[in-house]
């Protein structure tokens, strides 16, 4: 479709939009709303105590999910464990430290088992009803969490057979696709106000739990502006309730959980696998990816990422390095998400020709006969030894380095000599030192051949497929190739931390890392 | 049926997408504002922010616009003309010979053979050959382009290269006699600092066919603002930046800035401080309110000490889109003198 014509639709879209509230009740969700409110109020009594503010962001974290997860209860996504593991975590420690709190948990399983035993989830019932009856046109549904993208849209494939869906997140909503109908599950102010302001649909329902405040509060746009705002979208921003299907009693205004950067940093401190190498220290920016994971970027001023340009329409997609300083939430950044290393050795080999055999023995021998040296007295010692010899940069952590199959060679030639000096390879040293260079040369060249051609993999990605779950993987047809992913960032530390030089570029899952 | 675009632009536009379609409303409203842009950055350092739903298309047919207001104008040649006779014997040149260019040299001025009046004499081709000259008169001189390049030699004959241009659609829009006039000079009526590949889609990719009185011509958005990038130094008039990598375009001429999204903005408002400026803020971006709140601090201090610009803007503001104006008064120095 023409990009002029697709750009028309969407202005189309702010001429005539519609906006209409659908509440759903759900009694048991209701009031383990109601209670988390009690106990947040009785909570702020202990300040920021952390047992407190962990098992309240906890069962936060619980109750909100199923604000926003139209997915069967019976859904791992919406599994009670993780609220009941808080609530037994603290129920140990709080008879004593925290009374009066103890006394509140009481119900609180009953509360939720009877959310478990609900039959079918109110929330799913009102969204397949309300796309079932868009019969003839397209509908769009869009959730918060993109975690959940592909599981709902197996079950609204199952249930809504002959109206076109697609379950979106808020990301895909920048661009200039306009749906017949964009369905919102949950309050709108859970969402960036563009998805009101510059809607991509002239048809929107709000689905939204009874006691969940709908009013978005939308922010003015310049001041003596030119340029009327569109009635529904004045209606749904000023503070009054707008129409809805339902009474309004007790509503509540729920906020949606925030990021804990600085837990973030502390988990990327404290995972340290090998103390040594935490020594080293950069400034980075944390960044959240989709699908609960975190990475952290080197913040410099010469530090790049590569990133999926999508602001070209041209059939394959286009990689581009983006400064660090430059990104941000909504990017499809390129990582790789598992090792390689595998495949780096035949390949290397490869690139060696004749010579890798040799190389790789020569390699294994010296190596063998400096962990000999360790061996037959010890670790402090041999450094002692090798610093004796003209080591400049002997040490514990950076001998454990050199004995490593996985380390080709000091960085620096004295290292070197003072090791072969040491294992009374003297004068094989020049040898073995362009060897163990070549052996570097050749694994660094397989580790361009096998990202090159992960690359080619990834611009040849399904862009929407991409877009809608928010990650795809790319890997080689050989074991040990590694993974490269494109995943989307969902959420960049607004400060800058310090962390571990080589965590930079790892990535780990973290779950429990919102604030209430 | 066409729409017609509002009283200033004297023709209709269509694009095509399957089958040809009525330029919409609020395409036409950037041009618009493009040509309101040109008739007011010369009195005025303008500021006009304008805020949509999607930045496609915005800068793309606001440049148009102000290209074309820019150009519209009858333009005299005398002292063109004049100043083309003060050149240096030897002075290189371009010729324009119907669609093509050729390189030719100045040769000093003569009485032309059949009309006695002044004209320049220009040599084509090298002496060995023969040294073809031609007289150019007055009428002619947008034919005449002064290069920035070194003496050049002419070859024994030339067949010259074909003009990158759009003359039909030029001929059209601004001048029905002297199409080629529209290459005589070059300028940056407008800066664009924008994501370039997008830009450049929306510029050389939609076919837009422009009616004036029934006479039809087709053509694109570059054909008429001419980004050096694009045509190079023949006729430009306008260029893109990148918002980041590009150095920045330091010229006299240019009647506004084109900031298209949050970041352009922010990266380039100080370093284009001087110029009039519009900025297109799409409601998607992340920096969007970033950009907002520092807009409107501008229009504050700015509506404190100049006029308010928002009653002169008459333009109906399509639905979705918004738009923020402010300006400093331009002042000559006999005025600001008088000013104190």
């Amino acid at each position: 479709m023409h990009k002029l014509y697709r750009t028309d639709r969407l202005y189309a879209a702010c001429n005539s939009l519609q906006l209409q509230v659908h509440t759903v009740g759900w009694a048991a969700l209701r009031e383990y709303s109601n209670w988390i409110r009690k106990f947040e109020r009785a909570a702020k009594h202990y300040g920021e105590d952390p047992v407190v503010r962990g098992v309240l962001s906890g069962l936060k974290r619980f109750g909100f999910r199923y604000c926003y997860s139209p997915l069967p209860i019976s859904h791992s996504y919406l599994s009670s464990a993780p609220a009941e593991n808080c609530i037994s975590d603290f129920m140990s420690v709080a008879s004593a430290g925290y009374p009066d709190l103890y006394e509140m948990m009481t119900p609180l399983s009953e509360i939720i088992g009877q959310l478990k035993n609900t039959e079918e989830n109110p929330l799913l019932r009102k969204i397949i009803h309300l796309v079932s009856g868009r019969y003839g046109s397209s509908v769009a549904v869009l959730v918060l969490s993109s975690a959940i993208v592909s599981e709902l849209q197996s079950v609204l494939d199952q249930h809504c057979q002959g109206v076109p869906t697609a379950v979106i997140s808020k990301w895909q909503l920048k661009n200039l696709d306009v749906h017949d109908n964009l369905l919102i599950v949950g309050a709108p102010h859970w969402y960036p106000e563009h998805i009101i302001d510059a809607p991509r649909s002239p048809n929107i329902d709000i689905v939204v739990f009874e006691w969940i405040k709908v009013a978005l509060n939308l922010r003015e746009h310049f001041e003596e502006q030119l340029g009327v705002v569109h009635e529904p979208i004045r209606s749904v921003s000023s503070t009054q309730q707008i129409a809805t299907d339902a009474d309004q009693t007790s509503v509540i205004d729920l906020v949606m959980p925030s990021i804990d950067w600085s837990s973030i940093s502390d988990r990327v401190r404290d995972n340290i696998e090998t103390p040594d190498r935490a020594d080293v220290k950069v400034n980075a920016l944390l960044v959240k990816l989709a699908g609960d994971l975190y990475t952290s970027f080197l913040y410099s001023s010469s530090a790049r990422v590569l990133v999926v340009d999508t602001t070209t329409s041209g059939e394959a997609l286009d990689l581009v390095y983006r400064d660090v300083s430059e990104i941000e939430a909504g990017d499809l950044v390129v990582l790789r998400t598992e090792g390689g290393s595998d495949l780096l050795v035949p390949i290397a080999n490869r690139l060696l020709g004749k010579s890798a055999n040799e190389l790789r023995e020569r390699q294994e021998r010296w190596k063998a006969k400096i962990s000999g040296k360790v061996q037959q007295s010890d670790l402090d010692t041999v450094v002692r030894r090798l610093r004796q010899l003209g080591g400049k940069r002997a040490n514990a952590n950076n001998v454990r380095n050199w004995m490593s199959l996985n380390n080709h060679r000091p960085q620096d030639y004295s290292d070197f000599l003072a090791i072969m000096r040491l294992i009374g390879e003297e004068n094989k040293a020049r040898l073995y030192w362009d060897g163990a260079r070549s052996l570097e040369r050749a694994h660094r060249k397989a580790g361009f051949v096998i990202r090159k051609l992960l690359l080619e993999q990834v611009r040849n990605a399904d862009i929407i497929s991409l877009q809608r779950t928010g990650r795809a993987d790319f890997s080689l047809d050989y074991e040990g190739s590694g993974t490269i992913s494109v995943i989307r960032i969902e959420a960049v530390s607004p400060n800058v931390f310090e962390v571990p030089e080589y965590r930079i570029g790892q990535v780990f899952k973290e779950e429990s890392s919102w604030l209430g | 049926m066409v729409a017609r675009i509002g009283s200033m632009i004297p023709f209709d536009i269509q694009y095509f997408a399957d089958y040809w379609r009525p330029l919409p409303y609020w395409c036409r409203f950037f041009i618009e504002v493009g040509l309101w842009v040109a008739a007011y950055s010369k009195h005025y350092r303008l500021r006009l922010a304008i805020s949509v739903p999607s930045r496609d298309y915005a800068v793309s047919f606001i440049s148009l616009g102000l290209v074309y207001g820019a150009n519209s104008g009858h333009k005299d040649y005398s002292r063109y003309f004049e100043m083309l006779c003060k050149l240096e014997p030897g002075t290189p040149l371009v010729f324009i010979d119907n669609d093509r260019k050729k390189k030719a040299i100045f040769v000093g001025t003569a009485k032309h053979p059949v009309t006695n009046e002044i004209a320049l004499r220009i040599q084509l081709e090298s002496r060995r050959s023969g040294g073809l000259t031609y007289y150019i008169r007055k009428k002619d001189a947008h034919r005449i382009i002064l290069t920035e390049g070194q003496a050049i030699t002419l070859p024994a004959n030339q067949k010259g290269y074909c003009l990158n241009a759009n003359l039909d659609l030029i001929g059209l829009l601004f001048s029905t006699e002297k199409p080629v006039s529209f290459l005589t000079s070059s300028s940056y009526d407008c800066l664009i600092a924008g994501t370039i590949g997008s830009i450049r889609e929306e510029i050389t990719e939609t076919v837009l066919r422009f009616d004036l009185k029934g006479h039809c011509k087709e053509g694109y958005i570059a054909d008429i603002i001419r980004p050096r990038r694009m045509v190079g130094d023949l006729g430009y008039r306008s260029d893109i930046i990148s918002p980041l990598n590009d150095t920045g375009i330091d010229s006299g001429d240019t009647l506004a800035v084109l900031l298209d999204g949050a970041k352009a903005f922010f990266e380039r408002r100080v370093s284009y401080e001087r110029y009039s400026m519009v900025v297109v803020l799409d409601r998607t971006e992340s920096k969007y309110f970033d950009a907002v709140t520092d807009i409107n601090e501008q229009f504050v201090l700015n509506n404190r000490k100049d006029p308010n610009l928002l009653p002169q803007f008459r333009l109906k503001v399509p639905p979705g889109i918004y738009v923020s104006i402010s300006g400093e008064r331009r002042f000559s120095i006999a005025q600001a003198l008088q000013n104190g």
